[in-house]
């Protein structure tokens, strides 16, 4: 992005993704635990709750080297990217690694996991894939509770309800916060980039929600107060797999496009809704994760396609770009479908199959260029 | 069936080894040509994952293509280029299940070889399921769109819990199951509670019968081909729901006693018993019968669980429909993780004395490559079975390669028969 100089306090969220490890170290060395997270049906506002910090794990864009003797090389590279993580001692310092019941390879770790890092314990939320229902709330109500007893188990912290609703507010705050920071997207030209976007979304995720809070509102202070940035291309929309590295955005906004909304598991699928504080605290969860239809391992899928056709309407996206991680079957089996509604819609959308270590990232240069210039900004 | 096979130069498949199961293969062909008479009566046909509950398609009278199994035929009839091709000129990636390639390819292509001319009509109505795999529940959008059709989804949780099976994840199946029943009646068709029990009841005696014969089939040496054991596990999908099946699995069973106690196997000097944990080389049947050259018999085979009769009787309670499914479903050894599957394994190396184990990696599929390597482990630890695994996609026949998956077969039985040897 050219034009005035951007906020001051994006170098602090960049600053958390160079080593995003160092939060839940630091967390560790003032005396405190830390959960794993992956992915958006373990709610952390349990985990901070009793005091623990959630941690949503992210990758590294590098070759798998020890995970291949657990997960054969054709299942998902982000998952043994973690693996890999988990094998050469960088995740240590877990407590607790909390799934949920998502992708078939996520669901996996529940097997591999203890045989990588036999001495942290691993548990599944398992929340019903099928949301948006009613009759699901006695089974997933059971489940947080479940999950609740375990963090209070591995915390050694009880989780009042009380504690529960506070942990409640902190995270609503963070969501509408995000929602208030991307809602500045929707301007033309908006007021900050794809790439500055996603990094405070995706450092956000990972920092202790009070103080990214505090950040996120020296952000909204200084975006207002700053100029708009210049000079514009096609306002483009990113959806797809488990994106943690923004190498790829920074190549769609090189090229000369403007990524200004995306789908993305490490942005605002987990700010895009907010829980509340009424009534019991489990509740008000489940009322938030129910409506979660946000990932392609739930359904229904309409949802998730209605989600990216409004998001495309709000933000005035021109174009959509999905992104596959290689073997990432949820959303693979998504491109097809979700052509079709955008075809329905004159809507351009090229579909990228990348791999985590950012392998083929070499030829998608010249592709996205081709796609860029093809799409006529609004 | 041969005259298919001729129509897409292909290696034959094997000839069935015991009468019996000829004539199941027959029955097989005779079933799918139901689904074709309902439609002209004017039923609306359901396209569905088999591994939903048949019982309540049978207890509601409803004519269905399981979209799968015609996916696996597609691959056994060497069609699997042909098919999996067509999905992808519809924008389907070659990276997901070849099997669901096929599926999509068959149902939504526009013209269609005669087998499935036969056995596929253009549904009415969709229901899928997220069991075992997320292919099971995304694969069908693909159909949906292309006919506009209603559809619902049944959700089953992975089995996540350590002990007992807690009643909250049985009453969310059954009242899964109910929605699959209620989605139906929307539709036009009636759920007859009797007859669902009755549904039911068959299943158990079915499934009691089934264990029997698995029991047969543990004797040394192998009473029944690993080729009959393929068409025996799936052919209750197609058979009718009468007592005439369950006769013919008597027969089955009486056929395999009779073998057991005249000490008859399937090879003459069966030296090797193998076990067989990836997804089948449907593209090349003949591969499960490949090792009975060097006396080596495929004792027993994934597919046995893939084609779901292997429920376990004794959880099912026919006055308790619903909650009978949900049990039986949840502890299905493939529902995820992985733990269920390897146990079964690790039992079934012990149970079926196994020799060695083959762990074919098809790159396509999401869940069982995950789990190859802890059951390797496992079995090498409860029973010192030793287990090869190799790379293996027998359903896209493009990615199949006969010559070097005989040649890595050859060098482990090599491996198995020295330490056999060196053993006695
Ligand atoms: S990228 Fe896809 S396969 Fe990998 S963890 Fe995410 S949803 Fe699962
Ligand atoms: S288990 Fe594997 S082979 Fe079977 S349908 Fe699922 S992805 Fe395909």
């Amino acid at each position: 992005m050219t034009g005035p100089a951007r906020p001051a306090v994006l170098d602090e969220f960049r600053a958390v993704l160079r080593d995003p490890a160092a939060v839940p170290r630091a967390w560790k060395a003032a005396g405190g635990k830390v959960a794993g997270v992956r992915c958006l049906f373990a709610p952390e506002e349990i985990l901070w709750a009793a005091g623990m910090l959630p941690y949503p794990l992210p990758g590294t864009p590098e070759p798998v080297r020890l995970a291949d003797a657990w997960l054969q090389p054709c299942t998902c590279e982000f998952v043994r990217n973690l693996l890999d993580h988990a094998l050469d001692g960088r995740l240590a310092f877990l407590d607790l690694l909390a799934l949920s019941n998502t992708c078939d390879v996520t669901r996996r770790l529940l097997d591999v996991w203890p045989q990588c890092m036999p001495n942290t314990p691993v548990h599944l939320v398992n929340n019903p894939q099928k949301l948006l229902e009613d009759g699901n709330r006695e089974y997933f109500l059971e489940e947080l509770r479940r999950f609740r007893n375990r963090v209070e188990a591995v915390s050694g912290k009880p989780v009042a309800a009380d504690g529960l609703r506070e942990a409640i507010k902190l995270y609503d705050e963070t969501r509408a916060l995000m929602t208030e920071v991307y809602g500045m997207r929707r301007e033309d030209p908006p007021r900050l980039s794809g790439v500055e976007a996603f990094v405070t979304a995706f450092a956000t995720s990972i920092l202790p929600k009070d103080r990214a809070n505090h950040l996120l509102r020296r952000l909204l202070d200084e975006l207002r107060a700053a100029e708009p940035p210049e000079g514009f291309g096609p306002r483009i929309l990113v959806t797809g797999s488990a994106l943690d590295d923004p190498a790829l955005l920074e190549m769609i906004e090189e090229v000369g496009g403007v990524v200004v909304a995306d789908d993305l598991c490490t942005t605002s699928r987990w700010f895009a809704h907010r829980a509340g504080t009424d009534g019991d605290p489990l509740d008000a969860l489940w009322r938030m994760l129910n409506r979660r239809t946000l990932c392609a391992s739930t359904f229904p899928t309409q949802a998730r396609f209605d989600r990216i056709l409004a998001m495309v309407d709000e933000f005035h996206a021109d174009a959509v770009i999905q992104f596959n991680l290689k073997y990432c079957h949820p959303f693979l089996y998504e491109s097809q479908p979700l052509r079709k509604r955008l075809e329905a819609r004159n809507i351009p959308l090229t579909i990228l199959e990348v791999g985590h270590d950012r392998s083929g990232f070499g030829q998608l240069r010249t592709r996205l260029q081709a796609f860029v210039e093809m799409v006529e900004p609004s | 069936m041969e005259e298919q096979l001729e129509e897409a130069d292909h290696p034959p498949l094997p000839l069935p080894d015991l009468k019996v199961v000829e004539e199941m293969q027959l029955g097989i062909v005779d079933g799918f040509a139901e689904v074709q008479l309902a439609k002209a009566q004017g039923k609306p046909v359901v396209f569905s994952s088999v591994l939903l509950p048949k019982e309540i398609f049978q207890a509601m009278d409803v004519p269905v293509v399981y979209g799968n199994v015609l996916g696996a035929y597609a691959s056994i009839f060497g069609l699997s280029g042909k098919y999996c091709g067509i999905a992808e000129d519809l924008g389907t990636p070659r990276d997901v299940c070849a099997v669901h390639r096929c599926t999509i390819g068959v149902a939504c292509a526009d013209e269609r070889d005669d087998f499935f001319n036969m056995a596929f009509a253009v549904p009415d109505l969709a229901l899928a399921n997220n069991f075992p795999c997320a292919s099971e529940a995304k694969s069908f959008l693909a159909v949906v769109d292309k006919y506009g059709i209603p559809h619902h989804v049944v959700d089953t949780p992975i089995r996540s819990w350590d002990g007992e099976l807690p009643d909250h994840a049985v009453r969310y199946l059954a009242g899964q199951y109910r929605g699959m029943v209620a989605f139906l009646e929307r539709h036009g068709y009636r759920m007859d509670l009797e007859r669902l029990r009755e549904e039911i009841a068959f299943t158990k005696a079915l499934n009691t019968l089934m264990a029997e014969i698995e029991i047969c089939k543990q004797a040394v040496p192998a009473p029944m081909s690993a080729y009959d054991s393929v068409i025996a596990a799936t052919a209750p999908l197609v058979l009718g729901k009468e007592k005439r099946t369950l006769a013919i699995f008597e027969r089955l069973r009486d056929e395999l006693r009779d073998r057991v106690r005249r000490g008859k196997g399937v090879v003459e000097n069966e030296r090797l018993r193998l076990l067989w944990i990836g997804v089948p080389p449907l593209c090349d049947f003949k591969l499960v019968n490949y090792s009975e050259h060097r006396g080596a018999v495929v004792a027993k085979n994934l597919v046995e669980l893939l084609a779901g009769f292997m429920l376990d009787p004794a959880l099912i309670d026919p006055q308790y429909p619903f909650e009978s499914l949900a049990r039986a479903q949840l502890e299905n050894p493939l529902n995820p993780p992985g733990r269920g599957l390897i146990d079964y394994f690790v039992r079934a190396t012990r149970e079926y004395r196994i020799d060695g184990v083959l762990g074919a990696v098809k790159r396509t599929c999401a869940m069982l490559p995950s789990v190859q390597r802890l059951t390797k482990d496992a079995i090498q630890r409860a029973t010192g079975v030793p287990t090869i695994i190799f790379d293996l996609d027998g359903v896209d026949a493009r990615e199949y390669d006969a010559a070097s998956t005989h040649a890595t077969i050859d060098a482990f039985l090599d491996v198995l028969l020295a330490r056999k040897e060196k053993a006695s």
